[in-house]
């Protein structure tokens, strides 16, 4: 809906003018007004926003939500190269269809993702704290924030329920960056359960189940449901010859197996794997062998699912977890595009109950 | 004194009342006063402002991208589908 409301006008933002920001000329003829008129205009977030947010413009760039640097990295490693514009059919396939995705200010904060359905979220008024409905689940909607809200999956999730947004566990530097570059989202002060959870820290817990299982499974694997999973991933021409779109096969399943990343803070041995969308053949649209390095990376990822529920299918009871050789990543799931590195995350059974 | 025959039916009334209305106003809006509605700005720069910025005149903007009834009749945006999966 194209409405700007009163209150808008009235705000500080309003009270700039349109033009300071849009551009274009005070004229009361649409043609005449519109005529280099930029409808994005943070997207050069450096000229517009910085002129009263300089503290925040100025490391955003180094935030993953613009740069993406989570998806390119991925793909670098995979194509064999220490950065994309190493290889220009790599960087034309990053460009041209994941860097759509990528947020401006504005994407957050006034409007709904171009990539999404666009729109203003509020009548132009600008959301210091941005919409969890309108904004995150816009782009995050077939996985976190879709199994978040219940739309993707079995249901949702019991911080949803308690009213809980996506903003009341990620910090602000989860979204404008911070002092340094980071490599993925992996690398960002990511929030953990324990941040409000103290209790359950295994070194203090008193409950049986938190003591023997809080350092060898990741929380998720008892408290998670299942998730969702991309498949088949392919970049193809779009039917009126526009660019590049991606398409995938979804599947709702539930997979735990080895860690495919033990660090100091997710040191855990078994945690809920997720598929993501990387395979042998997804970019062929593109070129020859354009992913040479799958091997040498796991497309069985570490997933942090977020539709946690206190009671799950797999915690009702030790013969639900212990005895239930449907949940364990097995061959059975992997397919011919796969990368072979999958098979090290094939855990063994846990241990028969007595 | 008798009031005009015109006067006798109120329907007649009160469609010449209603004529000479329109008609005032049009004279008003294209004769005597003609252009956009004045816009109305908040007073910026106080104290609970960081610095003192100047306004744009975006008045022409304003006009139509706060009025209801072009708002109400325009289609941009309404062919627009909510993607079902954004992939992420």
């Amino acid at each position: 809906m194209f409405l700007v409301s009163q209150e808008f006008v009235d705000s500080t933002h309003g009270g700039l003018g349109c033009i300071a920001c849009h551009g274009g000329e005070n004229a009361p003829d649409q043609a005449v007004a519109h005529a280099d008129m930029n409808p994005y205009p943070s997207r050069e977030f450096d000229a517009n926003c910085s002129t009263c947010h300089a503290d925040v413009t100025e490391q955003y760039e180094t935030s993953i939500h613009y740069n993406l640097h989570g998806m390119a990295n991925g793909l670098s490693e995979f194509a064999d190269v220490s950065s994309l514009s190493e290889s220009p059919h790599h960087e034309e396939a990053f460009d041209n269809d994941c860097y759509k995705c990528h947020a401006t200010c504005g994407d957050c904060h006034v409007s709904r993702a171009k990539n999404f359905s666009e729109g203003l979220v509020d009548q132009h008024n600008f959301l210091g704290t941005p919409s969890m409905e309108e904004n995150c689940y816009a782009c995050h909607n077939a996985r976190n924030a879709g199994e978040y809200m219940g739309s993707v999956g079995f249901g949702s999730d019991v911080h949803f329920e308690a009213g809980m947004t996506c903003m009341d566990c990620h910090p602000k530097s989860n979204f404008h960056g911070s002092e340094g570059i980071t490599k993925d989202m992996w690398e960002e002060d990511l929030p953990s359960c324990l941040d409000c959870h103290e209790d359950k820290d295994p070194a203090v817990a008193t409950d049986v189940e938190h003591k023997v299982h809080g350092d060898s499974l990741s929380c998720q694997v008892c408290h998670a449901q299942a998730n969702n999973n991309c498949f088949e991933c392919h970049l193809d021409e779009k039917e009126d010859g526009s660019g590049l779109a991606s398409s995938s096969e979804m599947k709702i399943m539930f997979r735990v197996g080895y860690n495919p990343m033990v660090s100091e803070e997710r040191p855990y041995k078994y945690v809920t794997l997720r598929h993501v969308p990387a395979q042998a053949n997804m970019l062929e649209v593109v070129g020859d062998d354009m992913m040479p390095a799958l091997n040498t990376k796991t497309n069985w990822n570490y997933s942090p699912t977020h539709n946690i529920q206190k009671s799950t299918f797999q915690n009702e009871s030790c013969e639900s977890c212990h005895e239930n050789t449907k949940i364990w990543l097995s061959e059975e799931d992997f397919r011919e595009t796969d990368s072979t590195l999958n098979e090290t995350l094939i855990p063994d059974l846990p241990p028969a109950l007595e | 004194m008798s009031k005009p025959k015109i006067f006798n039916k109120w329907i007649t009334s009160l469609v010449i009342v209603a004529v000479v209305g329109i008609a005032a106003l049009g004279i008003y809006q294209f004769g005597i006063a003609p252009g956009l509605p004045e816009e109305e700005y908040a007073v910026v720069g106080g104290e609970d402002k960081p610095f003192e910025f100047e306004t744009v005149d975006s008045s022409s903007c304003i006009a139509c991208h706060t009025n209801e009834a072009i708002i109400a009749a325009s289609t941009v945006g309404q062919e627009v589908e909510e993607v079902a999966s954004a992939g992420g």
